[in-house]
Formats: structure tokens, sequence, C-alpha cells
């Protein structure tokens, strides 16, 4: 029975209070609490803070974005969309989204008809029509399809000059690049330019700035172009020059 | 025997392993910590509980809702920004021709006709026929003048000059680099 008693005495509470006035107890006591709390800074406080200063950051970044959300918001609100249409009406036919022949014609007549000079036999070199791929493309721009139409103009070298210059400012925007002639009649080659709808990535937190006044002066310009282009009644379609009556 | 018996040791040595004031140190140290620890963990709680990125984040996505409602508008602004750009380029890029055959005729004396014209990229060949052969150095001098004042012609070369004797004109033809 002794015994019993004696192995029961051992458990905790036996060396709870066998120490518990000594100064080991105190000692682990307090390591303890110095560890625990250790712990606790090191694993919950510290990072716990550092979120905290991530969150703050968070805080500053979203600030930021709102401002120019609303910012963008008001930009949209305050936005001519007559005027918006308007412009992109006039960039689109300067430089079409897709292969339209009819404008080409149209420029080509005007500047001829305003010039005094008679367009004979007429090319196109537009590539494959269905895809971008195979294109005649201007080494320069890249990214932009170049129809070529080579023509003869007859007339003297004066009228000549002036039809270059009513094509340069006609829309769509086009590029001389090859002049050959002799006695009255020019061989030119005018490249046409098309560029299909690229890849928009709208990002409404990134700011909405109006058209620069470079920019609204161009569209401008091509759109002064646009109402000075005398536009000839034509029903005219891709194609032999022998086939339509075009000049 | 006066003295009594004596149940305790007095030579025992009382031998504590840290002092008492250093226990007291500790002791104060661990509270100490405790406090700090926990009045950080509260300030923390606090902090994060009352942070106003919730209610900043609801903003924002109202804000976005509000604004994809001028998507089309915003596709449409950046599609006109984006062909503005390339026709600039275009257009900068673009060689004016139609000058570079004005400055032909405004060197061309009166008596001279230009009877062919060849450009191709930035090569210009111009065969220029007249009776007078003044006429033709005229127009000559007048190439080498834009040359020398680096007006629209890099280099002027003579390729040939040849008279036709049926016709009594004279034939010059020359080759221009474009600047």
């Amino acid at each position: 029975m002794s015994k019993e008693v004696w192995v029961g005495k051992k458990d905790s509470r036996y060396w709870y209070y066998k120490y518990r006035d000594s100064e080991y107890f105190s000692i682990a006591l307090t390591s303890l609490t110095v560890i625990g709390c250790l712990v606790l800074v090191f694993n919950v406080i510290i990072p716990q803070f550092a979120g905290w200063f991530s969150i703050r950051e968070e805080i500053i970044a979203t600030r930021a974005r709102i401002a120019i959300l609303e910012s963008n918001i008001n930009f949209m609100n305050n936005l001519d969309r007559n005027a918006l249409n308007t412009q992109l009406d006039t960039a689109t036919t300067a430089l079409p989204t897709e292969k339209e022949f009819g404008p080409m014609l149209d420029a080509l007549s005007a500047a001829a008809v305003s010039s005094g000079v008679s367009l004979n036999d007429f090319s196109f070199q537009v590539g494959n029509v269905a895809s971008s791929s195979g294109q005649a493309a201007d080494a320069r721009h890249k990214d932009v399809a170049a129809i070529k139409i080579t023509l003869v103009a007859t007339g003297p070298i004066a009228n000549v000059k002036k039809f270059i210059s009513n094509l340069e400012k006609s829309i769509p925007v086009t590029e001389v690049v090859n002049i050959d002639g002799s006695n009255q009649t020019v061989s030119l080659s005018i490249q046409f330019y098309q560029k299909n709808v690229p890849q928009i990535d709208i990002q409404a937190d990134k700011p909405l700035a109006p058209l620069s006044a470079e920019k609204t002066a161009l569209i401008q310009d091509l759109a002064k172009w646009k109402r000075s282009q005398p536009l000839p009644n034509l029903d005219a379609t891709a194609g032999s020059a022998g086939a339509i009556p075009l000049f | 025997m006066s003295e009594g018996i004596n149940l305790l040791d007095a030579n025992k040595k009382n031998e504590n392993i840290l002092p008492v004031r250093r226990i007291h140190f500790m002791r104060i140290m661990a509270v100490s910590m405790l406090f700090v620890v926990s009045v950080s963990a509260v300030i923390v709680f606090i902090l994060i509980a009352l942070s106003p990125l919730p209610e900043l984040q609801r903003q924002e996505q109202s804000l976005r809702l509000n604004l994809s409602n001028s998507s089309a508008d915003m596709a449409k602004l950046a599609l006109l920004d984006e062909r503005t750009s390339v026709i600039t380029k275009l257009l900068s890029e673009r060689t004016s021709y139609d000058q570079t055959i004005g400055l032909l005729q405004d060197t061309l004396p009166d008596n001279a006709t230009i009877s062919s014209l060849r450009v191709e990229g930035d090569i210009l060949v111009v065969t220029v026929e007249s009776r007078s052969l003044q006429a033709l150095d005229t127009f000559l001098n007048g190439l080498i003048n834009y040359v020398q004042e680096k007006k629209g012609f890099s280099q002027v070369m003579l390729s040939s000059l040849s008279s036709d004797n049926v016709s009594n004109d004279y034939s010059l033809t020359v080759h221009l680099i474009l600047l």
C-alpha cells in the first residue's frame, strides 16, 4: 500500500509541489514565457505586421486606380461621341481596315479629273485578298499591307505633277513609288495602304487621354482632304480597266 | 550542552544556481515581453480589422462596372489613336515626288522640255531636250545648285548628252539621287 502511495506522489503534481518554491521552477517558467513570446513575435506578430504593410500598399495602389477610374469615367462622360465617330470614320477611310477598292478608284479618278490627266491602263497587285499573308507589303511598314496599282497617265508633266499632288492630298493614304514616263505618257506605281483592326486591349485602370494636338491636326487635314475630294459617281469594282469606264 | 542540539546543519551552504535579483529581472523581462506581444497582437488586429481595403475594393469594382458601359467608345478611341499613329508614320516616310518634279520644272528653261522621267526609289533619271545647248547648261547648273544647297537632291550625274541631226535637238540625260 505504501508503494502505491509513493508512486502516486511522483506524478506532475508531485513535481510541481516539489519544485514550486525552488529557483528551478521560476527559471523554467520565465524561460518558457520568453521562448513563447519570441515564437509569437517571429511567427505571428512580424508576419501580421508585414501583412498590414502590404495591405497599406494595396490601399495606396487601389486609391490610385480608383482615381484613374474616376478620371476615365469623367473623361468618357465628357467625350463627344459624334466627333469621335466622325474622326474614326475619317481615319478608317484614310487607312482602311479591309481592302476596299472603291475608295481607291474614287481617289484616283478624282485626282485625275482635278488635274486634267487621263488614265489609261491600270492593274492591281493586291496579293492574297482573303488573308493578310502574301500581301504586297512594303518593307518599311511591317504591319501595314500595301496594295500596288500601276496605271498609265497621259498628260503634260505639269498635270502629272498635279495628279501626284492631288493623290497625296486624298484619302485613302497613297504613295507614288515609281514614275516612268516619256512623251506625255507616264506609268505610275501607286501604293494604297490597309491595316487590319489590331487586338485592342482595353485596360480600364490606365488613364485615357484625348488625341494629341498633332493627331487632331492630322485628322482635320484628312477630313479636309476627304471633303475636297470630288467623288465621281462611279459604280466601280476591282478588275480590268477595259471593263470599267473609269476615266 | 547548554548550546542545545542544532538539528539543522549550520555549515550547509545556500547554493542558489542564480541570484535572486537576476531571477527577479528575468521575471520582469518575461512579463514585459508578454505585455508587448499582447499589445502588438491587439494593435495589428485592430489595424487589419479597421483597414479600408475591402470598401475600396468594392468601390473599384463598382467604378469598373460603370466604366465597362463605355468600353465600345474606349475601343473606338484606342483604334483612332492607333490609326492616326500609323497614318502619321506613313505620311512622314512618304516621298513627295510632286515636289521633286516641281524642282525640275523650276530649273527647266522655257526652250527645253522633259522628254522622259523615271523615278525608282531614290534615283531619278530625267532626259531633257532642247534645241539650245545653253538651255541644257542652265538646267544642269540649276540641278548642281540644288545639290549644293542640299535641296531635293544629294547627287547629280550626267549620263549622256547627245544630239539628233534630223531634229537638231540636243538631249541631256541626268541621274539624280534624291535626298
